[in-house]
C-alpha cells in the first residue's frame, strides 16, 4: 500500500494544489441559478403571449360582431358585408369529437385492459409498443391516408350501405355520402386518440395496487368480473381523466379533420347528419387562414382560436384534476 | 480527559474570524502549535423541531483517527455531516455552534461552504461511484470539475491516490472501465481514493464498511493506518471492534449528547461514564 | 332429527355447489367473450396501423423511383400498310423514363430508294383506324434526341398506348410518299429501376408533369426543426433542471409546473396564432423564425416533463458524492446528476423532435409553404420556407394523380426523418458501454 504523501515534493505539490483549489470561488452557482429561472419563467411567458395573442388578434372581430360572435351562424368573409359566427364549427367540433369518443373510448380501454390484465408480458409489451407508434405517426399522414385510402374503403362498406339500408328510417344516416363528411372525420380521429388515451389508462390500471386483483381472483371472480366490478371503479377517476385527454387532443386535432371533413361553411356547416359536410374550430382556420384577405377574416379565425383555447384549457384542466386525484387517492384512500 | 481550559485560551471566538476575508489559507505555524485539527464548540443541530445534537464540544488531533460510535440514532452521523457542512444541504436542518478547522470557524459567517468540502472530504456509508464515468474519470472528478486541467498532474494525482486507497494495482490496467463494475469492496476504495484526490486535510468516514464483506472490509481498515499519516480521520462506526481495532481515540455518543471522548484504549478498558460502560459490554445498542 | 338437519343441510350445499358450477360456466363463458373482445379492439387498432404503413411505403417509394424502360422498334417495307418492296432496313432504341416522361430515341436506316422526306411517330388503334401524328422525327439517320410525352393529354393514355405497342415510326420518302420503313415500338422486356434523386433535391416542376420534387420541403423540415430546437432544448432542459434541483414548493415552481402541463395540451394550431400575431405581423410576412418559435413553443413542455421527471429518478447518493468533493451545485447539477440522466433526457428531447418535426397546422400559420429553397441570409430568416408537412397538405388539395404520388413520397420521407431521430438515439448517443451492464462482480 502506498501512502499518499511520501515526500517533501508531493507535500508541497499538495499545498499548492490545495491553494489552487481554493482560490476558487463559485459565482458559477448564483449565475446558474438565475439561469434556469429564467429559463422556467420563460415558460410561464409562453402561456402569457399565448392569451395575449389570442386575444389581441380577436378584438377586431368582437368589435365587429360583439358577443353575438359565439352564436351567429353566418360565415360570409366578402368585405363590405362581413358577418362572422361560431357556433356551426362548434357543432362541428363536438360532433366529430363525440363520434371519436364513442367509437375510440371502449376500444383504448378494451386495449388497456388486453395488455395490462391479459396478456402476459411476452405479448402484452410488444403490443403497446406497436400502439406506441401509431401515436408517433404524424396527423398529417393520417390525414392524406384518410383522405385517398380509408375514405374509399368507408363509403363503399360502411356508408352507403348504411344510407341504403336506414337512409329512409333514422335521420342520422338521411343523406347520399360521399366520403367526406363528419363521419368519416369521427372514425380517423378515433383512430388517432387510440394509443393516448390506451397509454394512459395502462398506466392508470398498472397504479392500482395487485392487492386488489388478488382479493378479488381468490374470492373466484373472472377477470371480466374483476375488471368491471373491482378494477374499474378503483380507477374511475384516472380513466374518465384519460378520457377527457383523449378529448382534449380530439378537440384540438386540425389537420386530419380538415382533410376529411368537407369543407362546409356558415350555417350549412351545422351537420344535421352524420353523413353531411361540416367543419370544426380548427379545420376552418386551417383551410381558410392563408386566404383570409377580408379585414375582418383574419380575425374572425383567431377568435375562433380562442374559443378553442378556452375549451381546450377547460378539458385539460379538467383531466388534470380527474388524473391527479386519482393517483392521491390510489393508495388505499378513501373517496 | 481533554483539557479544555488550555483549548479555549487558545481558541479564537467566532466573531473575530466573522471580519476577515472569506480566503482562509492554511497557516500551517498556527495549526501546528496548537496540535489540533478540528475543534467543535457547543455545537447544536436541529431537525425541524427535534434536536439532534445536543452542546457538542470536543478537539481532535492531527494525524490520528477518531471513531464515534454509539447506537443507532445516537446522532453521530448528525455530527460527522456537521464537520464538513454537509448536513445543511438536508432540508430542515438548521446548526448552532462552531467547528473549527485548525484556527477558522468553518461556520463563520463569509466562508464558503463549497469550499470547506474540499478541505475536509467525505465517504459514505454505501458507495457511491459515479456511474456514468470510468474509474479513472471518478478519481479526477473533483479535479476536473474545479477546473484542473492539467493532464500531467491528474494523471499523476490519479495514480497516487488510488494508490494510496489501496486499489491502484487491482485496477490500474482498467482505468477506462466503469465505476460500477467492480466489486462492492472496490467501488468503496474507489470512493476513498476519490476523495483524497481533492488533497484533503481531514476525511470523515460515516459507517464505511458496514455494507461490505469481512475481507473487504479488513482491507480498508489497514488502510487507515497509512492514510492517518497525512491526514486526520474521523471514522463513524456501529462496529465497536473495528473501533477498537482502528482508532487512537474513541468518542461516544447517546441520544445526541457526547457522553465521553479520551483515547480508544482509556475508553475501551477503562470507561468513565456507567453509560458508556454498559454500551461497551453489550448491554444496549 | 339430528340426520334430517344434516340432511338438509348437505342438500343445501349440493344445492350451492351445483349453482356455482352453473354459475361459473356461464361466467366462464362471459370471461372467454370479454377476451375475444378486447383482442378484437387491439385488431381495431392495428388494421388502420398496418393500412397506414402499408400504404406509405407502397405509395411512396413508387413515387421515389424512376423507371426506364427500354423499347425497340425493326424498320421494314413490309410492315406499311399496304405493304412495299424495298431493300431499306432500319432499326431503332428507345428508352422510356417514367419520371420525365421522356421518351428518348436512337434510329437508323440504311438504304432508302430515295432522299427522305419527312418522319415521325405514329399512333394507331386498329389497322382500319385512322394514324395520329404524335411527334415529327428529325431527318438523316441517325436520328437521335427525344421526345417529351408531357405534350400528349392525357398522358396516362399516351403511356398506356406506348406500352402497349400502338405506336409505330415512319420514314417517308420521295418515292414513297406514303411511307418506306415503318416499325411498331415494342418493349423489349428490359427496364431498370432506380431511386430518382432528383425527387429529394429538386423543387417541384410544372403541376401536370410531375417532374421535380420536395427538395425544399425536405430541407425546410431539417431547418424549422433545428432551429426551434435551438430556443426550444435549452429552455426545456434547464426548466425541468429547475424543477427538480433548485425549485422548492415555492408558489412559482407550482406555477410552471402547472402551465407546463397545460400547454401539453394546447392544441398547436393555437400556437400557431401567438407565431402569426407575435412574428408574422412584425415582420410583415410569414416566415421560417415565425414557425421555429411555435415549433418550439409545442416542444418545451414536453423536455421539460420528461427532464424533471429523469432527474429526480437520479439516486441523491450521486448529488452528496458530488457536493462532498467541494464541487459547485452547479457543475454537479450539470456535470454529475444531468450526465447521469443523459439518456432519459435525450429521449425526451428525440420524442420532441419527431413530434414537431410532424406538425403541420401551426406551420400553416408561420411559414406559409413556398417552392423556393431557404436562403442561409439573415433575409432567410424572415421569408417563408416550404416544410415536409405542410407540403403533404397542400399537394393533398390538388387534384393531379401526380401531386398525390409526390404526397405519398413525402409522407415516406416525413415517416424515415422520425424514424431515423429514434435509431439516431438508439444507436449514436446512448452510452453503449453502460447499458450493458454486466452487474458487480462480487
Amino acid at each position: 500500500m502506498g501512502s499518499i504523501v511520501s515526500d517533501r515534493s508531493s507535500k508541497s505539490r499538495r499545498d499548492s494544489l490545495s491553494s489552487l483549489l481554493l482560490e476558487k470561488k463559485g459565482k458559477g452557482d448564483r449565475i446558474f441559478r438565475w439561469i434556469v429561472i429564467g429559463a422556467s419563467g420563460y415558460t410561464l411567458l409562453m402561456l402569457v403571449l399565448v392569451t395575449f395573442s389570442v386575444v389581441e388578434g380577436s378584438i377586431p372581430v368582437f368589435s365587429l360582431e360583439g358577443l353575438g360572435f359565439f352564436i351567429g351562424t353566418d360565415w360570409n368573409p366578402v368585405e363590405g358585408r362581413e358577418s362572422y359566427g361560431a357556433l356551426p364549427y362548434v357543432v362541428g367540433t363536438l360532433v366529430t369529437a363525440g363520434i371519436a369518443m364513442a367509437i375510440g373510448v371502449p376500444i383504448s380501454l378494451g386495449i388497456a385492459v388486453f395488455i395490462s390484465e391479459i396478456a402476459p408480458p411476452k405479448i402484452g409489451t410488444p403490443v403497446a409498443y406497436v400502439i406506441e407508434v401509431l401515436a408517433a405517426i404524424p396527423s398529417i399522414i393520417y390525414g392524406l391516408w384518410a383522405l385517398f385510402v380509408f375514405r374509399i374503403w368507408l363509403l363503399d362498406y360502411v356508408e352507403r350501405p348504411l344510407y341504403q339500408a336506414f337512409g329512409g328510417t333514422l335521420p342520422f344516416f338521411a343523406k347520399a355520402p360521399f366520403g367526406l363528411d363528419v363521419f368519416t372525420a369521427g372514425i380517423v380521429l378515433a383512430v388517432m386518440i387510440i394509443p393516448i388515451i390506451s397509454s394512459i389508462s395502462r398506466e392508470i390500471l398498472k397504479a392500482i395496487p395487485n392487492s386488489q386483483r388478488e382479493a378479488a381472483y381468490s374470492l373466484g371472480a373472472t377477470r371480466w368480473e374483476t375488471v368491471r366490478k373491482v378494477l374499474f371503479p378503483y380507477a374511475k377517476a384516472g380513466l374518465l381523466g384519460a378520457t377527457v385527454i383523449g378529448l382534449g387532443r380530439a378537440v384540438g386535432e386540425t389537420i386530419l379533420v380538415t382533410m376529411v371533413i368537407g369543407n362546409a361553411i356558415g350555417i350549412s356547416a351545422i351537420p344535421p347528419t352524420l353523413f353531411s359536410q361540416s367543419n370544426t374550430i380548427s379545420s376552418v382556420i386551417a383551410s381558410q387562414f392563408n386566404e383570409a384577405v377580408a379585414p375582418f377574416h383574419p380575425s374572425a379565425l383567431i377568435a375562433l382560436g380562442a374559443v378553442l383555447f378556452v375549451l381546450t384549457m377547460g378539458i385539460n384542466v379538467g383531466a388534470q384534476l380527474l388524473v391527479s386525484r386519482m393517483v392521491k387517492v390510489a393508495p388505499g384512500g378513501r373517496e | 480527559m481533554i483539557n479544555y481550559q488550555k483549548h479555549r485560551n487558545a481558541a479564537v471566538t467566532s466573531e473575530e474570524y466573522a471580519n476577515t476575508s472569506v480566503d482562509y489559507k492554511l497557516s500551517s505555524a498556527q495549526a501546528y502549535a496548537r496540535g489540533y485539527k478540528v475543534s467543535v464548540r457547543n455545537l447544536d443541530s436541529w431537525f425541524g423541531v427535534k434536536q439532534a445534537l445536543k452542546n457538542i464540544n470536543f478537539d481532535v488531533k492531527e494525524n490520528t483517527i477518531t471513531s464515534m460510535i454509539g447506537p443507532s440514532g445516537c446522532g453521530k452521523t448528525t455530527l460527522i455531516r456537521c464537520l464538513n457542512r454537509m448536513n445543511e444541504m438536508t432540508p430542515g436542518a438548521a446548526v448552532k455552534g462552531s467547528v473549527y478547522l485548525d484556527d477558522v470557524d468553518i461556520y463563520a459567517s463569509g466562508i464558503d461552504p463549497v469550499t470547506i468540502k474540499r478541505r475536509i472530504g467525505m465517504v459514505f456509508q454505501k458507495p457511491n461511484p459515479f456511474p456514468t464515468m470510468s474509474i479513472y474519470d471518478n478519481v479526477a472528478a473533483g479535479l476536473k470539475l474545479n477546473g484542473i486541467r492539467d493532464k500531467k498532474l491528474v494523471n499523476e494525482i490519479v495514480e497516487e491516490s488510488l494508490r494510496g486507497a489501496a486499489l491502484w494495482d487491482e485496477v490500474k490496467g482498467e482505468l477506462g472501465k466503469p465505476g460500477s463494475s467492480i466489486s462492492g469492496g472496490q467501488q468503496q476504495r474507489l470512493c476513498i481514493a476519490r476523495a483524497l484526490a481533492m488533497q484533503p486535510e481531514v476525511l470523515l468516514m460515516d459507517e464505511p464498511t458496514s455494507a461490505l464483506d469481512p475481507i473487504a472490509s479488513a482491507k480498508i481498515e489497514e488502510l487507515l493506518n497509512d492514510l492517518k499519516r497525512d491526514l486526520t480521520i474521523i471514522i463513524v462506526t456501529h462496529n465497536m471492534q473495528q473501533a477498537a481495532r482502528v482508532s487512537d481515540y474513541t468518542a461516544f455518543m447517546y441520544l445526541g449528547e457526547m457522553v465521553e471522548y479520551g483515547s480508544t484504549k482509556q475508553i475501551f478498558e477503562n470507561p468513565q461514564k456507567e453509560l458508556t460502560e454498559r454500551y461497551i459490554s453489550g448491554k444496549f445498542g | 332429527m339430528m340426520g334430517d338437519i344434516s340432511n338438509v343441510q348437505e342438500k343445501r350445499r349440493r344445492a350451492i355447489q351445483d349453482a356455482i358450477v352453473h354459475q361459473s360456466q356461464k361466467r366462464k363463458l362471459i370471461d372467454r367473450v370479454f377476451t375475444g373482445v378486447t383482442i378484437s379492439c387491439i385488431a381495431l387498432a392495428m388494421i388502420p396501423l398496418g393500412s397506414i404503413l402499408l400504404e406509405v411505403v407502397k405509395n411512396g417509394t413508387s413515387a421515389m423511383l424512376k423507371t426506364v424502360t427500354e423499347f425497340e422498334t425493326s424498320l421494314e417495307g413490309s410492315q406499311e400498310t399496304p405493304s412495299v418492296t424495298t431493300s431499306a432496313t432500319g432499326k431503332g432504341t428507345f428508352l422510356y423514363n417514367d419520371v420525365t416522361h421522356e421518351l428518348s430515341f436512337n434510329i437508323t436506316y440504311s438504304g432508302l430508294s430515295s432522299s427522305e422526306n419527312a418522319a415521325g411517330i405514329y399512333r394507331q388503334e386498329a389497322p382500319e383506324n385512322d394514324a395520329v401524328n404524335l411527334f415529327a422525327l428529325p431527318l438523316g439517320s441517325p436520328k437521335v434526341g427525344s421526345v417529351d410525352l408531357d405534350k400528349l393529354r392525357p398522358r396516362a393514355a399516351a403511356e398506356e398506348d406506348l406500352f402497349s405497342g400502338l405506336w409505330y415510326v415512319i420514314i417517308y420518302s420521295n418515292d414513297y410518299p406514303d411511307g418506306e420503313l415503318r416499325g411498331q415500338i415494342l418493349p423489349t422486356g428490359e427496364a431498370s429501376t432506380s431511386i430518382n434523386f432528383d425527387f429529394f433535391t429538386q423543387p417541384q416542376g410544372a403541376f401536370t408533369t410531375g417532374e421535380g420534387g420536395i427538395g425544399p420541403a425536405i430541407q425546410g423540415t431539417l431547418i424549422v426543426v433545428g432551429y426551434a430546437s435551438l430556443i426550444g432544448v435549452p429552455v426545456g432542459v434547464l426548466t425541468g433542471i429547475y424543477l427538480s434541483e433548485y425549485a422548492g414548493n415555492s408558489r412559482f415552481a407550482y406555477m410552471v409546473r402547472f402551465f407546463n402541463n397545460v400547454m401539453t395540451g394546447m392544441p398547436s394550431i393555437v400556437i400557431g396564432i401567438v407565431g402569426y400575431i407575435l412574428i408574422v405581423l412584425v415582420i410583415g410576412s410569414f416566415n421560417i423564425t415565425a414557425g421555429a418559435v411555435a415549433l418550439s413553443i409545442i416542444m418545451i413542455p414536453i423536455i421539460v416533463g420528461v427532464t424533471e421527471e429523469t432527474l429526480k429518478l437520479v439516486p441523491h447518493s450521486i448529488r452528496e458524492a458530488g457536493h462532498s468533493l467541494g464541487i459547485p451545485k452547479w457543475r454537479v447539477t450539470l456535470f454529475i446528476t444531468l450526465r447521469s440522466a443523459k439518456n432519459g433526457v435525450l429521449t425526451g428531447i428525440v420524442l420532441a423532435l419527431s413530434r414537431i418535426a410532424g406538425e403541420t397546422a401551426p406551420l400553416i400559420m408561420t411559414i406559409l409553404g413556398t417552392s423556393l429553397f431557404f436562403q442561409f441570409t439573415l433575409d432567410g430568416l424572415t421569408n417563408p420556407v416550404d416544410a415536409l408537412p405542410l407540403r403533404i397538405f397542400r399537394l393533398a388539395a390538388q387534384p393531379y394523380a401526380d401531386a398525390e404520388s409526390f404526397g405519398w413520397g413525402a409522407a415516406l420521407v416525413l415517416i424515415l426523418i422520425v424514424l431515423s431521430l429514434s435509431m439516431a438515439l438508439r444507436f449514436l448517443v446512448l452510452d453503449r458501454r453502460y447499458r450493458v451492464s454486466g452487474g458487480a462482480r462480487v
